[in-house]
C-alpha cells in the first residue's frame, strides 16, 4: 500500500467532509500517494501537490481513486 | 487603519503579526495554533506617527468553518462589531500549497475588502530558483502582492511602506457572496490561476523531500510509536534532571537572602516576617521555576518543528477508542503544561461531542501548577536517591494522570451522546528547525506569567499566614505547655477543621495547606514551608527536612509514605485551579458545568486520598 498513487476521480461522504477534503487539497484529477498506512487501523499519511495529509479510513474511503499505474496501461 | 491577517492554518501568519507588531504570539508548525484573535500595532522600530494596526485571526481553509476558531474569523470578516471591524485584509499564502490557498483568496475578494496579498516563504522560491509571476494574482485580485520570508524578515520593509500609506477606498461588505460561494468552481479557478503565477511548480514538490524522508522513521509503524514513546518520555524527564542545578542556585540564592536579613536586623519583628514569612514563601515556590521553564521550552521544540501533528496522527487510533480523536492531542498536551491554553485549543476540535469531553478530563492532566507539588513530594519520598530515581516517578506520574484521563473520558464516553462525524483530517506541515530565539522568549514568556500569577498570591497568603500564626501572641507565663502556633487564630481554626483531613493523615497544618492550594496549586508548598517552620532548629534544614521531623499533637510523624502517595493522588485528580474554572465557564458557557467538575473532581480527589493512605495503612505502611 505505501508509495502507491491514485488519481481523485470523485469526492463523496457527507457535505461537511466532501468539503473539508476539497479545502485540504484533494482535487478532482489530480494524483495522491499514500506515504503510509499507521499500524491498527490508523489513519493513512497522503500526499497531494499540496501538502502531506492524515486522514481517517473512513475519510480516506470516500475519495473514489483509480490506481495510477492501471491508467497508464 | 486596521489591517486583518487572514490565511489557512499554518501559512505563516502568526509569525507576520510577530514581524510587524514586535509582539511574541505562539508561533507553531501546528494547524490551528491561534484560536483567538489577537490586535497589535506596527512595532515601533518600524517608525512612529502612522496609524497602522494588525489583527491575527485563526487560520481557516475557507469561509465554510467546520470549527469554533473558524468561526472566529467568519466573525471577524462579517465586520458586524464595531469594536473589531477591519479597514482592509492581508491574505497570507504559502506558495507550496498555492492552489488551495487561493479558493479562500477567492471567497474573501468577493467579500468586498480591499487586499494585500502576501507570499512566504520567499527563502524557499529562491532556494529552488522559482519564480512567482505575482502580476497574475496583481491582476486578478487587483491587490499587491509582496513575497516575504517569515523566519528571517526579508521582504518586510516594501511591505510596511505599502501599509502605513494604504488609501482605503469605500468599501461594503458583500454578505450575500457567502451563500453564493460554489467551491468547485473556486478550486477550478484557483488551479487555474496557481498554474499561471507559478508554471515551475513541479519543482517546488523538491521541498518535501527531507520531511518525507523523516517521516518515513517518525510515522513508522514501529520506530515511529518508539521514538513517540522516547520523545514523550524524554520531555517529561527532563523538567527532573535538567533542572536540578539551576533548583539548587535558586534555593541556594534565596537561602542567602533570607539569612543577611536575620543577621542584619536580629530583633526586629518586620526582619522575622521577611524571612520567615515572605523569602520562605517565595523560595518554596520559586526554586521549582527552573522546572517550569524547561517544560514549556522543550513542549516548544515540539510544536515548532512539526512533530506535533505527527504525534496526533500516530495517536487518533487509540484515542478514537475513547471518543476522543488525534486532534485532542495537542489540547492534551498543552494541558501538561496549562489548563487553560489546552481548554482553549479544544476549539479547533470540530465534533462537539468530542469537544465536551476533551474539556472535561483536561484538569485530571498534570499541569505545571502540580510540579511544584510533585518536586516536593517526590524529593521527600526519593529523599537522597539519584535524581533519575524521581524523574522516573515523575514521567510515571505524567503518565498515570493520563491514564486516570482516560478512563474518566471511557466512563464519560458511555453516557455521551456521540455525533455521526467527526472530522480528524488534519495537515502535516514541513518539518522546521524552530528558531533557537523564538523559543527561548516563549518559554520565557509563559514562564514570566507564571511567575506574576504565582507571584501575587504568594505573598498575600505569606501575609495572612504569618500574621494568622503569630497573633494573638501567647503569653508564657499563664499556658506553659501551648505553643504560639497553637494559640494562634490560625491554630485555633485548623484544630476545627482537622477532623475532615485526619482519614488522609494529615494534622491541621497539612489541612490548612490544602485549604490555601484553592487559590493556586503551588502555594500548597509555600504554606507548608511557612507552617512547619520552627525556630527551635539548629541552622536551616530544608523544607523537605522540617517536614520529615513534624509530629502531630500525638508525637507521632506526620508525613509518612503512605501520606506522600496520599497527597499526590490528591493533587493528581483535584481541581483547585480558579482560573481553569473560569476558562470552563467561559468556553462552555455553563455555570453547571464548571460546578459539576469542580465538586465531582475534589470530592474523587479526596476519596482516593483517603483510601490509598488508609489502604496503605493496612497493608503495615505507615
Amino acid at each position: 500500500m505505501n508509495n502507491s498513487r491514485f488519481v481523485i476521480q470523485k469526492i463523496e461522504g457527507s457535505l461537511e467532509l466532501q468539503e473539508r477534503l476539497k479545502e485540504l487539497g484533494f482535487f478532482q484529477g489530480e494524483n495522491l500517494t499514500v506515504i503510509r498506512k499507521l499500524p491498527f487501523h490508523g489513519p493513512y499519511v497522503v500526499q497531494t501537490n499540496q501538502g502531506l495529509v492524515s486522514l481517517r479510513k473512513d475519510e480516506f474511503d470516500s475519495l473514489g481513486l483509480k490506481a495510477f499505474d492501471k491508467d497508464l496501461k | 487603519m486596521r489591517f486583518i491577517l487572514v490565511g489557512p492554518p499554518n501559512s505563516g501568519k502568526s509569525t507576520l503579526y510577530n514581524w510587524l507588531t514586535g509582539s511574541l504570539a505562539k508561533v507553531v508548525n501546528y494547524p490551528g495554533s491561534t484560536v483567538d484573535y489577537m490586535t497589535g500595532d506596527l512595532a515601533s522600530h518600524w517608525g512612529t506617527g502612522h496609524q497602522v494596526q494588525v489583527m491575527d485571526s485563526p487560520g481557516t481553509y475557507s469561509l465554510h468553518p467546520k470549527s469554533e476558531d473558524e468561526e472566529v474569523t467568519l466573525k471577524l470578516l462579517k465586520g458586524t462589531d464595531k469594536e473589531t471591524k477591519a479597514d482592509a485584509v492581508i491574505l497570507v499564502l504559502d506558495p507550496t500549497q498555492l492552489s488551495r490557498h487561493l479558493v479562500l483568496a477567492l471567497q474573501v475578494s468577493r467579500l468586498g475588502y480591499p487586499m494585500i496579498l502576501v507570499i512566504t516563504m520567499k527563502d524557499l522560491l529562491e532556494k529552488q530558483k522559482i519564480q512567482l509571476d505575482s502580476e497574475v494574482l496583481k491582476n486578478h485580485f487587483g491587490a499587491q502582492v509582496f513575497l516575504v520570508d517569515g523566519k528571517l524578515g526579508g521582504g518586510l520593509e516594501p511591505l510596511v511602506q505599502y501599509l502605513k500609506f494604504f488609501k482605503h477606498p469605500d468599501h461594503v461588505i458583500n454578505h450575500d457572496s457567502l451563500s453564493a460561494s460554489h467551491l468547485d468552481q473556486e478550486i477550478i479557478q484557483s488551479q487555474k490561476l496557481s498554474a499561471m503565477a507559478l508554471p515551475m511548480k513541479e519543482k517546488l514538490s523538491s521541498v518535501w523531500d527531507h520531511t518525507l524522508k523523516l517521516d518515513s522513521f517518525f510515522l513508522h509503524p514501529f520506530l515511529g510509536y518508539i521514538s513517540f514513546f522516547v520523545i514523550m518520555f524524554f520531555l517529561f524527564t527532563s523538567v527532573y534532571w535538567v533542572a536540578t542545578p539551576l533548583m539548587d542556585l535558586v534555593e541556594t540564592a534565596f537561602g542567602a537572602i533570607s539569612e543577611k536579613v536575620i543577621v542584619s536586623f536580629p530583633e526586629s519583628e518586620f526582619a522575622r516576617f521577611f524571612s520567615e514569612g515572605i523569602v520562605t514563601s517565595f523560595a518554596a515556590v520559586f526554586v521549582f521555576v527552573p522546572q517550569i521553564f524547561i517544560l514549556f521550552f522543550f513542549l516548544s521544540i515540539l510544536e515548532g518543528s512539526g512533530y506535533l501533528s505527527r504525534a496526533a496522527t500516530m495517536i487518533d487510533r487509540p484515542f478514537s477508542k475513547i471518543g476522543l480523536s488525534g486532534r485532542s492531542f495537542v489540547p492534551f498536551l498543552s494541558g501538561y503544561a496549562c489548563a487553560v491554553p489546552a481548554l482553549m485549543a479544544t476549539r479547533n476540535i470540530s465534533s462537539s461531542s468530542e469537544k465536551w469531553m476533551a474539556r472535561m478530563i483536561i484538569p485530571l492532566l498534570s499541569c505545571s501548577a502540580r510540579l511544584p507539588v510533585y518536586g516536593l513530594l517526590l524529593g521527600f519520598l526519593f529523599w537522597k536517591s539519584p535524581a533519575w530515581l524521581p524523574g522516573l516517578v515523575l514521567s510515571c506520574l505524567y503518565i498515570l494522570s493520563m491514564v486516570v484521563a482516560t478512563l474518566a473520558a471511557g466512563v464519560l464516553n458511555r453516557f455521551i451522546k456521540k455525533e455521526k462525524t467527526s472530522l480528524f483530517l488534519m495537515e502535516l506541515p514541513l518539518y522546521r528547525f524552530p528558531l533557537i530565539r523564538s523559543l527561548w522568549l516563549q518559554a520565557w514568556n509563559k514562564t514570566k506569567s507564571f511567575i506574576l500569577r504565582a507571584g501575587p498570591v504568594i505573598f498575600v497568603l505569606s501575609v495572612f499566614l504569618w500574621l494568622g500564626m503569630n497573633y494573638p501572641k501567647v503569653n508564657p507565663e499563664l499556658s506553659a505547655d501551648t505553643t504560639q502556633l497553637e494559640y494562634s487564630y490560625l491554630g485555633k481554626m485548623g484544630q476545627h477543621l482537622e477532623p475532615v483531613f485526619e482519614p488522609m493523615g494529615l494534622d491541621w497544618r497539612g489541612g490548612v495547606g490544602l485549604i490555601a492550594a484553592f487559590a493556586a496549586r503551588e502555594v500548597f508548598v509555600s504554606t507548608l514551608a511557612v507552617l512547619y517552620h520552627s525556630d527551635e532548629e539548629v541552622g536551616d534544614p530544608g523544607l523537605i527536612e522540617k517536614l520529615q521531623q513534624a509530629k502531630n499533637s500525638e508525637g507521632q510523624l506526620i508525613f509518612t509514605t503512605s501520606v506522600m502517595w496520599g497527597l499526590i493522588l490528591f493533587f493528581m485528580i483535584a481541581l483547585q485551579c480558579l482560573s481553569t474554572v473560569g476558562v470552563m465557564i467561559k468556553e462552555s458557557q455553563s455555570w453547571k458545568l464548571a460546578i459539576i467538575q469542580l465538586i465531582l473532581f475534589n470530592v474523587l480527589a479526596y476519596g482516593v486520598a483517603v483510601v490509598v493512605v488508609q489502604g496503605l495503612r493496612s497493608f503495615g505502611i505507615a
